[in-house]
């Protein structure tokens, strides 16, 4: 079987799949969405209740019976406005193929549906809440006096981004809440401040690997452009909590995710759950082999997600470390 | 308390859906994204206690444990709706409001005609393959979908391969042949989808638990209960339905729209009003 890796050869989490699909002989090849237009082709049909088709990359053609497993990291820009045949061609075989891989019965990292859950993160909290998980106090609203409440509820309050559009995570200051008006015509998301440290799970079918984060940032991503600093090691999940993390991403039908979640004093809350999770940055801060294990999960191998959560035990911080 | 979301006021199928409710005692509220975003005042809690929603519109405070329902005839926000902010800020205003509108119904625990998807409030949107792949479960019939890439310098290849598969297809008839010669012609990315020949089209509209036959001649039961089941799969209770006949006599899904079409609602008239208000104040999720 033959493992598709789709996206920009030079990006780190691409580029680490790849160095790992090579260790390991599988038969793989990369879409690179700069060759859309021309020198990759694909034709494939539904027909009388069967999938049967053709991928051409370069010189190299197959079946797509043949395609085992799929890392659908990036297939261009499907919105840019461009009128070339080229660009045309492009965006008519990123279409198709975005299209075979939402029905391929292959191991597809991940399909678009699912991800699109994290388009809403509001709707995201809800499902992660249905999954078993503690999720942050959270309060989304175009009204000033309800956010005034809030606050006054809890010692610390931040605001976000709704959207999967990117936010630097701020804390709500006394500063901010002589603008509170200004949510009037536009809603809003605001969460309670969890304290505690921030434990980063990526869960690759089966696998899990944790990655503890201290920063003296709010938003640890953005610590060092705002003066502050934020490190982190390998940590080992806990079997329960490694089994609710595989759970949790089978709810989202999905099987390579970035789980981020706070150990507090209350216990283990989630954020957030990332359906493109840009490992590479925490592989290479923790040495976790994470792109190996992507690499035998789309080449047939890995760690099944076969383990069934206790749909009755709280997600557990035994073995983890206090606060 | 029935609260409707139309694109704009006096949309003819919320007008439907208005009588229905005075017909029924029920009150309709309907909002337009103008009034969701200058006039409604939300909010959205989720805690350990679970998800709360309210709003406030003219100072009359709503909770949602108040509605029996949601009928959503939007899909969501375009950035003129915030006229002051800069360019780039309208886009990202839009998209934060669909983001908190999608929790918000979600969270509601009445049903939803249709449940919102992450990035459209009216309901999924499927890629015709996926609706295929899910018709057949249900014991439904489908047309025949290729997908060419669409590089000029492949026409004569595809001309041959449409040909191919124009024998290939055997009993399914290439009704829409000349609109995929008409592809080769000029590029496109679009699916072609090979349409069944014969009887003429029979559309129904599906509410719920119930399929209306838009005309004379109606689908049989065994195919109203496949497309009941289909529409609970994919999330969507509300939404139209054309049909065709193979010339082997097989009944063929060849559309699966979100909405009542205005000729739907031409000829169903009331019935339609009452069988929304019907599969909404029977308090059914799905």
């Amino acid at each position: 079987m033959v493992v598709l890796v789709c996206g920009i050869p030079e990006e780190a989490p691409v580029a680490l799949a790849i160095q790992a699909l090579e260790r390991r002989g599988a038969d793989f090849l990369v879409i690179d969405p700069d060759d859309l237009g021309d020198r990759v082709r694909v034709r494939w049909s539904w027909i009388d209740g069967r999938l049967r088709g053709a991928l051409a990359v370069g010189e190299r053609v197959l079946d797509i019976d043949d395609i085992g497993g799929v890392y659908l990291r990036y297939l261009g820009d499907l919105t840019r406005e461009d009128d070339s045949p080229r660009a045309v061609a492009a965006r008519g075989t990123a279409l198709a193929l975005a299209d075979l891989f939402d029905v391929l019965p292959a191991r597809v990292v991940n399909r678009r549906r699912p991800m699109a859950s994290n388009n809403s993160k509001p709707l995201q909290s809800l499902l992660i809440r249905e999954a078993g998980f503690l999720v942050p106090p959270t309060l989304v609203t175009s009204d000033p006096e309800r956010v005034r409440t809030f606050a006054a509820e809890h010692p610390s309050v931040i605001y976000k981004s709704a959207s999967s559009v990117r936010s630097i995570v701020a804390p709500l200051a006394e500063a901010d809440r002589a603008r509170l008006p200004a949510i009037r015509g536009l809603v809003t998301q605001f969460q309670a401040e969890i304290k505690g440290y921030e434990l980063r799970v990526h869960v690759v079918g089966g696998a899990t690997f944790g990655a503890r984060i201290n920063s003296d940032r709010t938003d640890y991503r953005y610590a060092a452009s705002q003066g502050g600093r934020t490190t982190m090691h390998e940590v080992e999940v806990p079997r329960p909590l490694a089994a609710r993390c595989v759970a949790l991403a089978r709810a989202l039908e999905m099987t390579f995710v970035g789980i981020d979640l706070i150990i507090s004093d209350a216990g283990i809350v989630c954020l957030e759950v990332n359906p493109c999770p840009g490992y590479s940055y925490y592989q290479e801060a923790t040495g976790s082999p994470i792109a190996d294990e992507l690499a035998a999960f789309l080449d047939g191998a890995g760690v099944e997600a076969g383990v069934e959560a206790p749909a009755d035990q709280p997600a557990s911080r035994e073995s983890l470390p206090a606060s | 308390m029935l609260l409707v979301f139309e694109p704009d006021l006096g949309s003819p199928l919320a007008d439907a859906i208005a009588r229905a409710g005075e017909r029924r005692g029920v009150e309709v509220l309907r909002w337009s994204p103008t009034a969701m975003v200058e006039s409604v005042s939300l909010a959205l809690t989720i805690d350990e206690g679970g998800a709360a929603v309210s709003f406030s519109v003219d100072g009359r405070p709503i909770r949602g444990d108040d509605l029996d329902g949601v009928v959503t005839l939007i899909d969501g926000f375009t950035p003129d709706l915030w006229p002051k902010y800069r360019p780039r800020d309208r886009e990202y205003a839009a998209t934060e409001a669909l983001a908190s509108w999608v929790a918000l119904l979600t969270a509601l625990p009445c049903p939803l005609l249709n449940p919102p998807a992450p990035d459209a409030l009216g309901g999924a949107i499927y890629p015709p393959v996926e609706v295929s792949m899910l018709a057949a479960k249900v014991g439904l019939s489908t047309p025949s979908i290729l997908y060419l890439d669409s590089a000029a310098s492949f026409r004569d290849e595809r001309a041959d391969e449409l040909r191919g598969s124009a024998a290939a297809l055997g009993h399914l008839p290439l009704a829409e042949l000349p609109l995929a010669q008409a592809w080769l012609d000029e590029a496109r990315s679009e699916p072609i989808r090979i349409r069944g020949v014969g009887e003429a089209r029979i559309r129904a509209v599906v509410v719920g638990d119930r399929v209306l036959e838009v005309g004379d001649v109606g689908p049989p039961e065994e195919i109203k209960r496949a497309l009941i089941d289909l529409h609970r799969r994919i999330r969507r209770p509300l939404g139209e339905v054309w049909l065709g006949r193979g010339e082997d006599g097989r009944w063929l899904l060849e559309d699966a729209m979100r909405w009542p079409s205005a000729a739907a609602l031409d000829y169903l008239g009331e019935r339609l009003g009452d069988a929304i208000i019907a599969a909404c104040t029977e308090g059914r999720r799905w």
